[in-house]
């Protein structure tokens, strides 16, 4: 799966599990720039993530990550 | 192994929430309000049984991620387990998939460590480093 594709996929996690269809990520983004992302809704949006490409994230993986880009580069690694 | 602590649950107004369960419970089964810096919140247990509380928790500041919660219309928000061996049962934990969201030391507990973590169902677990 291309790096695109799974922005695409994160982009829709985000608007359902933010409840808000104006939200667009970007591999910059972190959570300084969505006001509904905070440190609960943040394990909403790993477990979530979890789910839709079936793997999973250890607690040092979760604390590492500085921006989207970087979550994205993980789901690469693990799901090949 | 997880004893059952408290019921945390958000308290918009600590006052009145306070009086409400003073007219279920004794006015003595009230504990006085704590703050908890790390958290910005204020709690106050109500005793419901012997050793098993209900934790009212009302947010400080407008950043909590708890306001969020009552501004969402949440009540219901967490419970809370003693644990002997507490790095052994956070392990136990992650390995069952829980995500660890904090550990800090809670002026409400003598300043022992506690810790916050979400489980893969989305409820939140506190645990209370026992004595």
């Amino acid at each position: 799966m291309e790096k695109t594709e799974i922005l695409a996929s994160m982009n829709k996690i985000w608007r359902d599990e933010l409840d808000n269809e104006a939200i667009t990520i970007t591999e910059s983004s972190t959570a300084n720039d969505i006001e509904e992302w905070d440190s609960l809704s943040n394990i909403q949006l790993v477990v979530a993530t979890e789910k839709l490409f079936k793997i999973r994230f250890n607690s040092a993986e979760i604390a590492q990550f500085k921006n989207v880009g970087e979550m994205i580069d993980c789901i690469k690694a693990k799901i090949g | 192994m997880l004893q059952l602590h408290h019921i945390g649950v958000l308290a918009k107004d600590m006052e009145e929430a306070i009086e409400s369960y003073k007219g279920i419970f004794s006015a003595s089964s009230v504990s006085e309000i704590i703050y908890i810096s790390s958290q910005e919140v204020n709690v106050c247990f109500v005793k419901i049984q012997s050793e098993i509380f209900i934790e009212l928790v009302q947010p400080t500041s407008e950043a909590s991620p708890v306001q969020k919660l009552i501004k969402k219309g949440f009540t219901y928000y967490h419970n809370g387990y003693t644990v002997q061996h507490f790095d052994r049962e956070i392990e136990l934990l992650e390995k069952k998939n829980y995500k660890l969201l904090s550990v800090f030391n809670s002026e409400a507990f003598n300043n022992r460590r506690c810790a916050f973590l979400m489980s893969p169902v989305m409820h939140l677990v506190e645990l209370i480093e026992t004595a």
